[in-house]
């Protein structure tokens, strides 16, 4: 089960995942992602994804690659304790900049 | 060395400056001192004499300290911030043995409850399973419903039979130093909430006497020196009542348990990365406080045992240094020097006790609900804690049943605090009939591996009686571990979930035909998960190896076994 929106906060593009990010789900944030402009500045809000498994892991990194590509920068916030460990573990948070919450990236990012 | 929370100024090995580490034991100490309460309500239930009354005070006093001293210190002790308070759990059985056999009876059966705390400090993993936390949480619910009675006593000046005449000033006392005490803990903050109790007791002290209902003190109180050698009884030891054995068995117990509870709670303060109890270092601080319990039982003394209020004051505190401890313990030892101010603490008025009683009945009934609660609950178990509940209310309202019952099951049997806890023992042991430790079931790439992992673990978990925090930690690890497996096609088609539970560990191995998978011990780059399935399974792999307390590759049989173990 997984809900995504799109919100536009100025430049910066914001994504926002409800549910689970796992190997069911993630196709279709991959979908969503791949059909919004790459360039420019995307916030992925997972302040209410509950469980992120290497699936959507590997999603996050496909899209940080073709946002970086093509000049762009991508972040993710308001990561509850659970998700945050994955990330933490993965190596992720050191390869993806992470904002306690929409708030602080948008005002860090703008 | 466990990593200081942010909120935390002082942790446990750190050194705070001179005057804050006075300041802090202060307030440590006076906060422990006020819980000499329970010893007096224990000494007046028994109708001890002025002089008996002092000596067991003053010797809970000086063993409290030295236990203080001996917890906090690294090493030898727990090496981490525990302060002594009188021993409530000793409440029932000092009031039953005082009043059968005097000093010499408690000293016996302090002696007994002190060994048995010792010995579970020895077993502790071992007797897990008879001790459940549902278990420890029906007995610890049943000690604030065992002080309803006399908290509410005192709170309303009732002595014999309740009358209609009821002095309305002892309940406006208890009210006023009842609504003091609970408005400063919830709504103030820094000092006022630190000294809410000493705050609540000195404003009902002070209205009982405007009103007449604060007792004058004893002829011999006047006589008493502000400073002199403290006093200590050799009551002699008695353990002539085999009745009250098993409830001192059960006090030891429940002490053992209570501090278990509390090392707990400071290690979690203490430590930003906690995940689990220490019983070693539990272990360690048990066994300074049985130390402590024998010495106070042979000099005529009320036990002892770590305070959970000393958990609150280091928390809003922010210090836990167990230095701050050790100035506490050495502050209460040189207040026992003071027959003074310990003839002073022996007059408190009732309804100013009654109140305090209350307050803490209050606290112990929701402490216990919040262990019960701590595991996941099967039908057995909710019946296990309901009928036990039920058992020991049962005999607080309908106490005319028990005395039907043979004279010597009487003392054992009035007490809603045995009886409950007896019954969930025997409800917890009957209720485990039938149950296997290990479960399994097979999973097929159809499915969603969170949603097959949160129902199969949730379900054993509920069986077994398993930590929340545990299983809700797994579920994420044993679904990373079943998708990978199936959709990288390590496992082909399907794979066997296997989970095992002793108390000790929750061990969850995913059973399956195909290649092992290898466990890297440096973290891959996470480009291999844009790899083949092997670079995703060796990434997954680490990441289980980390997430989960330990992770094992083997066989079984002719299978792969990955098994991921979660410690409990």
């Amino acid at each position: 089960m997984i809900h995504i929106d799109r919100i536009v906060a100025g430049t910066i593009v914001v994504t926002a995942v409800k549910g689970r990010l796992d190997s069911s789900s993630s196709p279709k944030l991959e979908e969503f992602l791949a059909g919004a402009p790459s360039e420019g500045t995307i916030l992925l809000d997972f302040a209410e994804l509950t469980y992120i498994s290497s699936a959507g892991l590997r999603v996050v990194l496909k899209a940080t690659k073709l946002v970086r590509g093509a000049g762009g920068t991508l972040a993710v916030c308001g990561l509850i304790p659970q998700v945050h460990e994955v990330f933490d573990v993965s190596g992720f948070s050191s390869l993806i900049p992470i904002h306690p919450s929409r708030e602080a990236a948008l005002a860090t990012m703008t | 060395m466990p990593r200081k929370p942010t909120n935390i100024l002082y942790s446990a090995d750190e050194k705070p400056p001179l005057s804050t580490l006075l300041i802090l034991g202060v307030q440590h100490a006076t906060l422990a001192l006020l819980f000499i309460v329970y010893p007096l309500v224990a000494a007046v239930e028994a109708g001890l004499s002025f002089d008996d009354t002092q000596v067991f005070i003053t010797s809970c006093i000086i063993f409290m300290g030295l236990a203080t001293l001996l917890e906090c210190l690294p090493k030898r002790g727990a090496g981490m911030l525990l302060v002594q308070i009188p021993n409530m759990a000793h409440m029932p059985l000092a009031v039953q043995s005082l009043a059968a056999g005097g000093p010499a009876l408690y000293a016996g059966m302090s002696l007994i409850a002190a060994v048995s705390q010792l010995t579970l400090s020895r077993f502790m993993g071992a007797l897990r399973a008879v001790f459940p936390p549902e278990v420890c949480g029906v007995a610890v619910t049943m000690l604030g419903v065992a002080l309803a009675d006399p908290a509410l006593r005192r709170a309303f000046g009732i002595s014999g039979a309740i009358t209609p005449d009821l002095d309305m000033r002892y309940a406006l006392v208890s009210t006023v130093t009842l609504v003091i005490i609970i408005a400063l803990a919830i709504f103030s903050r820094g000092m006022l909430r630190l000294f809410a109790v000493a705050i609540g007791a000195a404003v009902g002290w002070s209205l009982a006497a405007y009103v007449g209902v604060a007792p004058e003190p004893s002829p011999s109180f006047a006589t008493l020196p502000y400073v002199d050698l403290p006093r200590l009884g050799w009551p002699g030891i008695s353990f002539f009542s085999w009745a009250l054995i098993p409830a001192a068995i059960i006090t030891g117990v429940l002490s053992a348990v209570d501090m278990v509870g509390t090392v707990v709670s400071m290690q979690r303060m203490d430590d930003a990365d906690w995940r689990r109890a220490d019983l070693d270092q539990a272990g360690r601080a048990i066994q300074a406080n049985t130390l402590a319990d024998m010495g106070t039982a042979v000099t005529g003394g009320f036990a002892s045992a770590s305070s959970s209020a000393a958990v609150g004051v280091a928390f809003a505190t922010g210090t836990t240094a167990w230095r701050v401890g050790a100035v506490s313990g050495i502050l209460i030892i040189l207040a026992a020097f003071s027959p003074r101010l310990i003839g002073v603490l022996t007059i408190i008025p009732a309804p100013v006790i009654g109140a305090i009683l209350i307050y803490a009945a209050a606290f112990l009934t929701v402490a216990g609900m919040e262990l019960i609660l701590s595991r996941r609950l099967s039908d057995r178990r909710i019946f296990t804690v309901g009928l036990a509940i039920l058992t020991g209310i049962a005999v607080a309202i309908l106490p005319d049943l028990v005395r039907l019952t043979p004279d010597w099951a009487q003392p054992i049997l009035e007490s809603p605090l045995s009886i409950a806890t007896a019954v969930a023992i025997v409800l917890n042991l009957i209720f485990r009939i039938g149950i296997r430790q290990e479960a399994s079931r097979a999973v097929t790439a159809e499915e969603n591996p969170f949603t097959v992992a949160t129902e199969f673990l949730e379900h054993q978990g509920d069986l077994w009686g398993a930590r929340r925090d545990v299983i809700a930690a797994a579920i994420p690890v044993v679904a990373e571990g079943v998708e990978m497996l199936l959709d990288t096609g390590v496992a082909p088609g399907t794979l066997e979930m296997r989970a095992h539970f002793d108390e000790e560990n929750f061990d969850v191995a995913l059973i399956y035909d195909g290649e092992p998978i290898a466990i890297p011990t440096h973290r891959p780059s996470p480009e291999d998960l844009l790899g083949d399935a092997q670079a995703v399974a060796r990434f997954v792999g680490y990441m289980l190896s980390k997430r989960a307390d330990k992770l094992n590759v083997g066989m079984d049989g002719t299978r792969q076994k990955l098994t991921l173990r979660f410690e409990h």
